[in-house]
């Protein structure tokens, strides 16, 4: 496969367009508030911006910057420099506005399960990565991330308790 | 679940338009600032010049200890900086690792315990906790920046050593913590983070191997430091470590007699092996221990005081 060399310009307004969703969507789960979200993504892509690499196909270039949104969402909910004092469960309140019921319904049973499941659950369903590139993206093992997503599931159906039909 | 409902809730987390406009105006920044490849050229070709009788004068030590020298009061130019050394006979040496010989084997990453600790159950759980989530979030091994280290007090209680740089008017991160840990949680401070701890541990037994000296190497998670203890010490030695370490405060060097067990392995603290016709384990959690070691020429050999 042939290197994609990056290229400021053109190409970066494509690039932002083509995952600027993923990347914010993935750090509102994340963070579990918009403002945090669009730093997140204002951060991410400016670091691929200046990293200058190349990737050897579109596959690779979407796991790096999966990978880089959880790196800086992470920086801002552990950092201790962090002066934001409102409790992690009060700014999942602030997030993405969904017109119906069911979707924010879904997203606030998805915000409600620890970390360890919602991220594996939103790549998986939102973004419908495989198994392996969730482990990728999260450094985890593949039989981890398949776990989690059994678990995960699980703990989502009690929550949402039969509003949606099984696939 | 429906896929349809995923696909449409996706296309509605998308950033709002004040981010993506910051996010243009940021990288038109960047793009504008962008330095002409000729003066990027010109600036490279200056430095390589400039830098060629400094690298000079870098790799001929003692010319570089003369430019240095006006740089560290008190230390002569001809001399080398040494690090400071502890000679001590083993029972001395013991002292000087915290919480004294007990080592609990089933904490991961080796929280020291006191021998004396008493109801240590839920701060190991709590210890557990903590290690795995710092494994979900961080990786297998790794430790956040603020994480300076655990350890069991003589109370039974979890104390988690905090970097001092961490702003301790900010409460998030300790209860956070406590959050993580499941059970109460005591703090302290210390200077330096495990991961840096950790790291220095690999240079300072790296360091000590290429001599040829035997060394045991161990991280003390409550003083915050590495314990690194050598049969012998030499000039050349002490001014390594005295490199690895300039502020004389992450490596607590000890030197003496200690117990050997014939292949030449030290234990850390100067503790005697209990096993000394057995090989030693390799994977004690936190000790890097060094095989067979080599003569050292001109070793200078530090004299105990007599008792």
């Amino acid at each position: 496969m042939s290197d994609l060399p990056l290229r400021a310009g053109g190409e970066m307004t494509e690039i932002i367009g083509r995952y600027q969703n993923m990347v914010y969507g993935l750090a509102l789960a994340r963070t579990g508030s918009s403002a945090d979200a669009d730093d997140v993504f204002q951060e991410v892509f400016l670091a691929y911006f200046q990293s200058g690499r190349t990737f050897r196909d579109e596959e690779h270039r979407k796991a790096w910057l999966l990978r880089t949104a959880v790196n800086m969402s992470r920086r801002y909910t552990c950092s201790s420099w962090r002066k934001k004092t409102v409790p992690l469960s009060e700014r999942r309140e602030e997030a993405a506005p969904f017109p119906s019921d069911e979707e924010k319904l879904v997203w606030e049973a998805l915000c409600g399960l620890e970390e360890s499941y919602r991220l594996p659950l939103y790549l998986y369903y939102f973004q419908e990565l495989s198994a392996q590139e969730i482990g990728k993206a999260l450094h985890l093992r593949p039989g981890t991330v398949r776990m989690r997503l059994s678990r995960g599931r699980e703990k989502l159906r009690e929550v949402l308790k039969g509003v949606f039909s099984d696939e | 679940m429906n896929r349809e409902l995923f696909v449409s809730m996706q296309k509605r987390l998308s950033p709002s338009p004040e981010a993506r406009a910051a996010l243009e105006a940021r990288l038109a920044g960047k793009r504008r600032r962008a330095v002409p490849r000729y003066a990027v050229l010109a600036a490279c070709l200056l430095l390589a010049a400039a830098a060629l009788p400094l690298g000079r004068i870098v790799r001929d030590r003692a010319a570089w200890a003369q430019v240095t020298a006006g740089f560290r009061p008190g230390v002569s130019a001809s001399e080398p900086r040494l690090h400071s050394c502890v000679i001590s006979d083993a029972a001395a040496a013991a002292d000087h690792t915290a919480g004294g010989t007990g080592r609990n084997e089933e904490l991961p990453g080796g929280a020291l315990v006191r021998e004396d600790a008493a109801a240590q159950e839920d701060a190991a759980a709590a210890y557990q906790n903590l290690m795995a989530r710092f494994a979900a979030d961080w990786g297998p091994g790794a430790y956040p920046d603020w994480y300076g280290g655990a350890y069991i007090d003589p109370s039974g209680a979890l104390i988690v050593n905090l970097v001092e740089a961490h702003d301790s008017a900010d409460k998030t991160l300790a209860l956070q913590i406590q959050d993580w840990a499941g059970g109460p949680v005591g703090f302290g401070s210390v200077k330096y983070s495990l991961s840096y701890l950790r790291r220095l541990q690999e240079q300072a037994f790296d360091a000590m191997y290429g001599l040829g000296l035997s060394v045991g190497c161990s991280v003390d998670e409550e003083a915050g430091r590495v314990v690194l203890t050598l049969s012998s010490v030499t000039d050349e030695a002490l001014a390594l470590l005295a490199e690895l370490d300039p502020e004389d405060d992450a490596i607590l060097v000890l030197a003496g007699p200690f117990a050997q067990d014939g292949s030449g392995v030290i234990q850390p603290g100067g503790e005697e092996d209990p096993t000394a016709d057995k090989v030693i384990s390799e994977d004690q959690p936190g000790v890097i221990q060094s095989p067979e070691p080599a003569r050292v020429e001109n070793a200078i050999q530090y004299d105990l005081p007599e008792p």
